[in-house]
């Protein structure tokens, strides 16, 4: 059986930027892919000649394995262009080899990916959390009121939420937030968080309640990582675009913009 | 010397600057040429059309071409120069002292030159302990600027709390070198760690109060981070470059780093600079001194973006940092304007 495009593509769009918290498919990093009988073959981009090898390397790797489970995939080359170690990364990641391995000089200093990759998703929690809650801040809901609810209280309408408050027998309407929800849920099954409609909705990073006299402070924090995505997002598809798709040098959308809510 | 309408003289430094050269002949194979395109990118990107230079200009430009985009044509009373060395992607270096003191020989009022170090060179290396006793005999720096993540003899970066560091900053605090500005910010990254990581600097401040980290690019990409440490050490500041050109791209972006930074370290730590030549100053000004910030952010953070706050981020707060009088300053500029006639040095 030949794979087939549409679910090759499905495949590359669970591959994340780990420091953008963005599929590599929507920062327009993915070039070409090319299906030839079993085996798949992915270029791609990255912004700058400096991108971190290592998370360089976490994103080759992702999309080995992501392709790689797509039905009658049997074989994956990936090809990183345009970065300071893309022969090594592409010799050591088509040659199954891990990060240590491929870098071995380097072996004394932290190759541990795992604990890199965890730290981004944090921030990626914090972030994504931040834009749902200041949504639901925006519309009216209190401090109280927002720590309170469950997954279950919330409905999505088209891309408003319906939120239930349930001691005041309220329903909330929270605008443009189908979306944000959407996100910080994969966030959560991400992490492992869980997502039964009994569970609540806003915990911290270990599910553990967050208490209204913390929430402050709390979001002081989720604030900003929230914004230096956001930022970071947007500086690196201006890098992109200004190299490589020289047509949109002085576009400055970005999908870091779903991020910023004033 | 930034006049407004109503006739404030808004007196500016340029903290963050450098004289390089990065042209093709000074290229190290591929490194060299991947770092000045890489650069050449951000230029392009973040710079209003009409200000892009040409790539072979932007790789090598001269003395001259730097006053005039600095004092004549910038508003820039003084800059701060800012070595870089980079000794394996340029044969003689990106913007090493030597290449800087150019600039400060042809304006020696103008100009604040500052040396660097690199532990891994030890007690003799061309970055080691000596030298910098050397360029505090030749230059008398009052401050370094530090690049953790430069790649040297196979190693591709250090941390400032390396042991090997500590010798570095105790000799700093003996000469009076008191102003340890760090790059935190993008384009380079040491294969091997998390090189945007700023943990570090939060044990060097603690442990040498004497001294101030200043956190060039406010430690973009890892902004949360920086915040917080930057909030818990008093002695800890946030230089603007990098941060600047977004004005005119993403002012929405700016103006929430702004506020971020105004709500986390106040309006006494914080330094403009243009990064020249990443961008020139001359817009930059322009466009931070008509700025402000949006009303939503001034309730949400509490903080405002005032004229006064213009002033200190736009030359007062560097000033004191550098033990300068800016209204001496200003006198003593005034009676010496910028003439460019050909007669200042050409970069070599």
């Amino acid at each position: 059986m030949i794979p087939d495009p549409g679910e090759v593509h499905r495949a590359l769009a669970e591959v994340y930027d780990p420091e953008l918290d963005a599929p590599i498919t929507e920062l327009g990093f993915v070039n070409r892919v090319h299906i030839d009988g079993n085996h798949v073959t992915v270029h791609y981009t990255v912004p700058t000649f400096w991108c971190a090898p290592n998370f360089v390397f976490i994103m080759s790797q992702d999309i080995r394995t992501e392709v790689g489970r797509v039905p009658g995939v049997a074989q994956v080359t990936v090809l990183v262009h345009n970065n300071c170690m893309e022969k090594e990364i592409n010799f050591g990641i088509n040659a199954g080899r891990s990060f240590a391995e491929t870098f071995p000089a380097d072996i004394d200093q932290n190759t541990d990916l795992e604990a890199l990759r965890h730290a981004f998703t944090v921030k990626g929690f914090l972030a994504r959390q931040d834009a749902l809650i200041r949504r639901m801040k925006q519309a009216g809901a209190t401090d109280v009121v927002i720590l309170d609810l469950h997954i279950g209280d919330v409905h999505q309408q088209g891309d408003d939420l319906l939120v239930q408050v349930s001691p005041l027998h309220m329903t909330l309407h929270v605008r443009s937030a189908g979306s944000d929800l959407a996100r910080y849920l994969h966030k959560r099954r991400q992490l492992q968080l869980s997502i039964d409609p009994a569970a609540r909705l806003f915990t911290d990073i270990n599910g553990q309640p967050i208490a209204a006299d913390n929430l402050a402070a709390y979001l002081r924090y989720s604030r900003v990582a929230r914004l230096n995505i956001a930022f970071n997002t947007s500086l690196c598809e201006g890098l992109l675009r200004t190299q490589f798709f020289t047509e949109r040098q002085h576009d400055y959308s970005s999908i870091g913009d779903r991020l910023m809510i004033g | 010397m930034y006049s407004t309408i109503d006739g404030r003289e808004i007196f500016i430094i340029d903290a963050h600057t450098h004289l390089w050269d990065a042209s093709p002949e000074n290229q190290r194979g591929r490194l060299g040429k991947g770092w000045i395109d890489c650069f050449y990118a951000y230029h392009k990107n973040l710079s209003p059309a009409d200000k892009v230079w040409t790539l072979d200009h932007y790789q090598r430009y001269s003395v001259e071409d730097m006053a005039r985009d600095l004092f004549v044509e910038g508003y820039v009373d003084m800059c701060i120069l800012q070595s870089t060395n980079l000794f394996e992607f340029y044969h003689t270096g990106f913007n090493p002292i030597e290449r800087n003191a150019q600039l400060k020989e042809a304006f020696p009022e103008r100009v604040i030159l500052n040396g660097s170090f690199d532990p891994r060179h030890g007690e003799d290396g061309p970055l080691g302990l000596k030298a910098l006793r050397r360029a505090k005999e030749q230059y008398d720096i009052k401050g370094v600027k530090l690049y953790t993540a430069e790649w040297y003899n196979g190693s591709r970066g250090w941390k400032l709390n390396d042991p090997a560091a500590y010798p570095f900053f105790e000799e700093c605090e003996r000469l009076g070198i008191t102003n340890i500005h760090i790059h935190k910010g993008p384009t380079i990254w040491p294969l091997d760690r998390d090189a945007f990581d700023v943990a570090d600097v939060d044990y060097v401040a603690t442990d040498f109060p004497g001294l101030t980290f200043i956190v060039e690019h406010c430690g973009l990409p890892r902004l949360e981070d920086f915040c917080w440490i930057a909030t818990q050490e008093t002695n800890v500041w946030g230089g603007l470059a990098v941060v600047m050109p977004f004005i005119h791209s993403r002012p929405r972006y700016f103006a929430e780093v702004m506020a971020n930074l105004l709500y986390w370290l106040g309006p006494d730590k914080l330094t403009f600079a243009s990064d020249y030549a990443l961008w020139t100053p001359g817009w930059l000004i322009d466009r931070f001194v008509s700025f402000e910030l949006p009303e939503d952010l001034e309730a949400e953070y509490g903080v405002r973006l005032t004229m006064e706050t213009k002033e200190k981020i736009l030359g007062l707060n560097a000033a004191r940092l550098y033990g300068i009088d800016a209204e001496t300053k200003k006198e003593q500029l005034r009676a010496m304007p910028v003439i460019l006639d050909g007669a200042a040095p050409v970069a070599t």
